[in-house]
């Protein structure tokens, strides 16, 4: 038995172990911090898969930003605890599944759609042919037309450009609803719902310069390497967030138009590559021309790489702040 | 060479076991913190001073060392914050 087929077994059998005691967690705190940890062994995973872009997007997204959202929301429920007592505060806090909220019915139809899923993957996965790369093949032969020389890269902005193009569509919706679900129209005016202190500021001002020079080497290395737009966004949108929190100018203090320009930059930058590219009389939509892809998917990325770190820093700190009065 | 950066290594892992071993024996948050940044933070330099010895650039090397650093004063300054957090908590 050798030292990495050990390795995978503990991290399996971790991850095993972290998503049981996260469905059982009795507190929903405890479950925020294990769904942290269950997303930071599921990167460790896709790196053992060999898959260091989703590793890097898993670690950034999964683990770091969604349980920014998460403890939020914990956040955000806490106060109503305080005013109802210690008492219902424990119960409308446990995810109990006897408890008659989510009920027999729920239940069972939550098991019948989840062991459906379970199957339907199952039988997808034995329909893989056993041998074989699927599309590899196929992509590093087209990748020198591409006009990046990272195979990820080339898929997300170019062979795959749609799905991309409505991943980030996803992403203004999100912020849009969020937008409602606050009733507001903007973040100016949101605060942190505690003073910052000196030494967070001294903190972030140090570390501020660092993560503007991680963001743009991201992006950079997104041409060739594992990174890009998705993973240099979140990095900023973690800038962002720790700006504002910290107390120092952040997005909060950018005008409506500057923030909502931002906003849609990416998803607007990729509705313009395909407007030209289907009005362009030799060119079928979507399809960049060779010479030109480099330079469309470096403008492309950029745009996207700013409208993700304000779409993901808008949902925490709309999540987070709160309003001075 | 290789029998430095093992030995720097298993030192490092030392004090990753001593740190979590803290982190579960001790009675108070409090010094649950300090067991937790003070081993940590030792068991990772030594770890990557293994990296560095065994690296093969100088460039290498300096990046890890940056890396070590910027881990240094993230746990630093966070063991700060929550310290203060409980002590405000009483």
């Amino acid at each position: 038995m050798n030292l990495t087929l050990l390795f995978d077994v503990f991290l399996i059998a971790a991850l095993l172990l972290v998503s049981w005691r996260l469905l059982g967690a009795s507190d929903l705190f405890q479950a925020t911090v294990l769904f942290i940890s269950f997303g930071l062994f599921l990167s460790l995973a896709w790196i053992r898969l060999q898959a260091p872009d989703i590793a890097l997007a898993e670690a950034a997204v999964g683990a770091g930003l969604a349980g920014v959202l998460l403890l939020g929301t914990f956040k955000g429920l806490e106060p109503e605890e305080d005013r109802e007592g210690e008492n219902l505060s424990s119960e409308a806090c446990r995810l109990d599944p006897i408890s008659p909220c989510p009920g027999r019915a729920h239940l069972l139809l939550a098991f019948t759609f989840v062991g459906s899923m379970t199957a339907l993957l199952l039988l997808a996965v034995l329909d893989l042919p056993a041998e074989g790369d699927g599309l590899t093949l196929l992509v590093f032969q087209s990748l020198d037309r591409s006009g990046v020389e990272h195979p990820v890269t080339a898929v997300l902005l170019n062979f795959r450009f749609y799905d991309t193009w409505l991943e980030l569509g996803v992403l203004v919706a999100a912020a849009l609803s969020i937008l409602c679900v606050r009733n507001r129209l903007d973040l100016r005016e949101l605060r942190p719902s505690k003073v910052p202190d000196v030494m967070l500021r001294r903190l972030v001002m140090g570390l501020t310069p660092i993560m503007i020079l991680v963001v743009v080497y991201l992006l950079w290395l997104g041409d060739h390497a594992p990174g890009g737009a998705f993973q240099a966004g979140v990095v900023l949108a973690a800038m962002l967030i720790l700006l504002w929190f910290s107390g120092h100018a952040s997005i909060t203090s950018l005008s409506r138009i500057l923030w909502l320009f931002s906003l849609i930059a990416g998803f607007a930058m990729m509705l313009l590559a395909a407007v030209i590219t289907a009005s362009w009389p030799e060119m079928r939509p979507l399809e960049f021309a060779e010479e030109w892809s480099g330079a469309i998917i470096l403008a492309i990325e950029v745009a996207a790489t700013l409208s993700i770190g304000v779409v993901l820093s808008s949902l925490a700190i709309l999540s987070l702040g709160a309003v001075e009065d | 060479m290789e029998i430095l950066s093992g030995t720097l290594c298993l030192l490092g892992a030392f004090f990753f076991m001593a740190g979590t071993v803290g982190l579960i024996r001790f009675p108070d948050s409090l010094s649950r913190i300090h067991a937790l940044t003070k081993a940590d933070n030792l068991g990772l330099g030594f770890i990557v001073l293994a990296l560095v010895v065994t690296s093969q650039s100088l460039t290498v090397a300096f990046k890890l060392i940056l890396i070590w650093l910027l881990a240094l004063v993230a746990s630093s300054s966070i063991c700060f914050f929550l310290a203060r957090k409980l002590i405000h908590r009483g």
